[in-house]
């Protein structure tokens, strides 16, 4: 039997009862099914980054290694730096700019959509701002934020809140129009207290979409804090770049990029370890 | 006080008991000219209802019928003391909705479940909202999981359930406080025919059992037909009640009363008033 034909009769024996031809059972054919689903998914796992590199390495030899450095010299920058001091120092300065700015604009955006969720009048107000400050690029603000708050640290955690703080913002508002008008009627005709009904139905509901935005909040804020640090900045990640960037070190600007990335896989992957308990009830059934 | 029967509609046989008496002892409801106009968006005015007059006895089931759109939903907020009406006086439970909140339970046309809640915690969240402690609330949840046959799913997530298994949660739930009133708003409507006549069975049960009386919108005649003691009638909208039906089929009503003559023929009159009403 050819592969194609085997995989058709493993799916047509998916979910019925019957035996499949050479006597194994449709749970077993199901079993092989996920395995070999498995061994895919682990196969092109390696193949991709493969793939990548490879395509990288004949650019670099075609466009040069001054403007694209080898993989392998980046490989050695990556970890020439990991051995430097100087730059767990940057990187520590730019994930406490994330940290605290990414902290600030979730207290923030989610207290401000709270509040103007309460006030149905108030969000009717605010609508056409909200809307309209949303569309503007809050990076373009960075500048005058140095000059409102110097150029300390201060300054680019501010601008990374700005940035992070809308997607937290909108989403819970989001979350609580989508609240259904059932499920708020039915608290009333329990005589729920604001606070009960707060805690019991409003709460759980715009959790989802709170995560949502804390998911998109955590990536602008590593966005917020680098070009913080591109404005006026004499440490940190942005500002390293900027110094390699100077001395067309092109390699060092990629080993820079690949900490960055790190440093927002892991950010992502710990929020969404610290969130998923909370949100089981909201998953698809099915995965 | 001149109120419209059946016999101002249409001729209706076997109507010995005055329509808006109720089956027994005290009134749950007594509402006297009734009216409701919503505020629209645009400041345009909506006439919902236009004048309701309905009594209901403790313990007896009244189903209100009528065309979309014609308020009976809104009759429903209005016992329930969620929308206050623009006129007319309401007595629910012998007080104003408005100055004493009545107790009811309240199921909707969805099961309206919290999804972040097993099956035991949506029932004993009336329980939890009024403050009454774990152990007591556990044992009144068992007791109603059983009464609505879901002994054994109260861990269960409402979503690993049928839609007719989340209403009966819903029923439950409306009933872990033991109203002397439950408002059904098209409770089965989104069910499938036999699960509906199912659940019909199900809730005369209740209704007998714990002697709640019910207030059910429904589209369905045949439904109101088997559970009630009397079907309402209400014109389009701006409505009024067209007709107050009695409903003297012998109970207990079981899977046979479906399809019965005597229900076809109870069915028929309903249907009756309802096309002079200008309904459907
Ligand atoms: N909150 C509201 N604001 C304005 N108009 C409303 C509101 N609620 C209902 N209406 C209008 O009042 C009328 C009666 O509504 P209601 O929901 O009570 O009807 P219904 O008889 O329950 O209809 P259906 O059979 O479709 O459920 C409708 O025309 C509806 O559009
Ligand atoms: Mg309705």
């Amino acid at each position: 039997m050819s592969q194609t034909t085997q995989q058709l009769d493993d799916r047509r024996a998916e979910g019925s009862s019957r035996h499949v031809g050479d006597g194994r059972t449709p749970v077993q054919v199901r079993r092989r099914a996920a395995v070999r689903r498995r061994v895919t998914v682990w196969g092109l796992g390696v193949l991709i980054p493969v793939v990548i590199v490879a395509v990288w390495q004949l650019l670099s030899q075609l466009v040069g290694a001054y403007l694209l450095p080898e993989p392998l010299d980046v490989a050695r920058k990556i970890v020439d730096d990991a051995s430097s001091g100087a730059f767990w120092g940057d990187v520590w300065v730019t994930l406490v700019e994330v940290l605290l700015g990414f902290v600030l604009a979730s207290l923030a955006g989610a207290a401000a959509a709270v509040f103007v969720a309460s006030v149905p009048l108030l969000e009717r107000l605010l609508m056409p701002y909200i809307v309209g400050f949303q569309t503007l690029p809050k990076i373009a603000l960075a500048p005058l934020i140095t000059i409102w708050v110097g150029y300390g640290i201060n300054s680019k955690v501010v601008i990374t809140a700005l940035v992070a703080v809308f997607p937290v913002f909108v989403n819970v508002l989001t979350g609580f129009r989508s609240i259904d008008r059932d499920a708020l009627l039915l608290m009333r005709s329990l005589r729920a207290s604001r606070t009960q009904t707060f805690l019991k139905l409003k709460l759980p509901a715009i959790l989802p979409y709170l995560v949502a935005g804390l998911n998109i909040a955590i990536v602008f804020a590593i966005i917020g804090a680098i070009v913080g640090e591109f404005i006026g900045s004499s440490n940190g990640l942005g500002s390293v770049i900027l110094t390699r960037q100077a001395s067309i070190d092109v390699a060092g600007v990629f080993s820079v990029l690949f900490y960055l990335s790190l440093i927002g896989l892991a950010l992502s992957y710990l929020l969404e370890g610290v969130t998923r308990p909370f949100l089981a009830w909201s998953e698809n059934r099915d995965s | 006080m001149p109120e419209l029967t059946a016999n101002d509609v249409a001729p209706v046989e076997g109507a010995q008991v005055p329509p808006s008496e109720p089956r027994s002892g005290d009134e749950v409801i007594a509402m006297t000219g009734i009216q409701h106009t919503y505020l629209a968006g645009n400041g345009e005015e909506i006439p919902a209802v236009g004048d309701a007059t309905l009594r209901v006895g403790a313990g007896e089931f009244v189903s209100i019928i009528g065309p979309s759109g014609c308020g009976k939903s809104t009759l429903l907020k209005i016992i329930a003391g969620l929308v206050h009406p623009s006129a007319g006086d309401i007595r629910v439970q012998g007080h104003s909705p408005a100055d004493v909140a009545p107790e009811y339970g309240l199921v909707f046309q969805a099961p309206n479940l919290l999804p972040w809640r097993n099956v035991a915690a949506n029932v004993g969240l009336p329980l939890e909202i009024n403050g009454v402690g774990r152990r007591d609330r556990e044992r009144r949840v068992e007791e109603l999981l059983e009464l609505v046959g879901l002994q054994g799913f109260g861990r269960k997530s409402p979503r690993e359930l049928s839609g007719g298994m989340q209403q009966r949660v819903a029923i439950a739930r409306a009933l872990t406080t033991d109203p002397p009133l439950l408002l059904m708003d098209e409770p089965f409507g989104a069910l499938d025919a036999m699960t509906r006549e199912q659940m019909n069975i199900e809730l005369q049960a209740v209704n007998a059992e714990l002697g709640t009386a019910v207030v059910m919108v429904t589209h369905s005649i045949d439904e109101a037909v088997f559970l009630s003691d009397r079907v309402v009638v209400m014109s389009a909208r701006p409505s009024r009640v067209a007709a107050d039906l009695p409903i003297d089929l012998p109970r207990p009503r079981g899977q046979e009363t479906f399809g019965s003559a005597e229900l076809g023929r109870h069915a028929n009159q309903v249907r009756a008033v309802m096309n002079q009403a200008g309904g459907h």
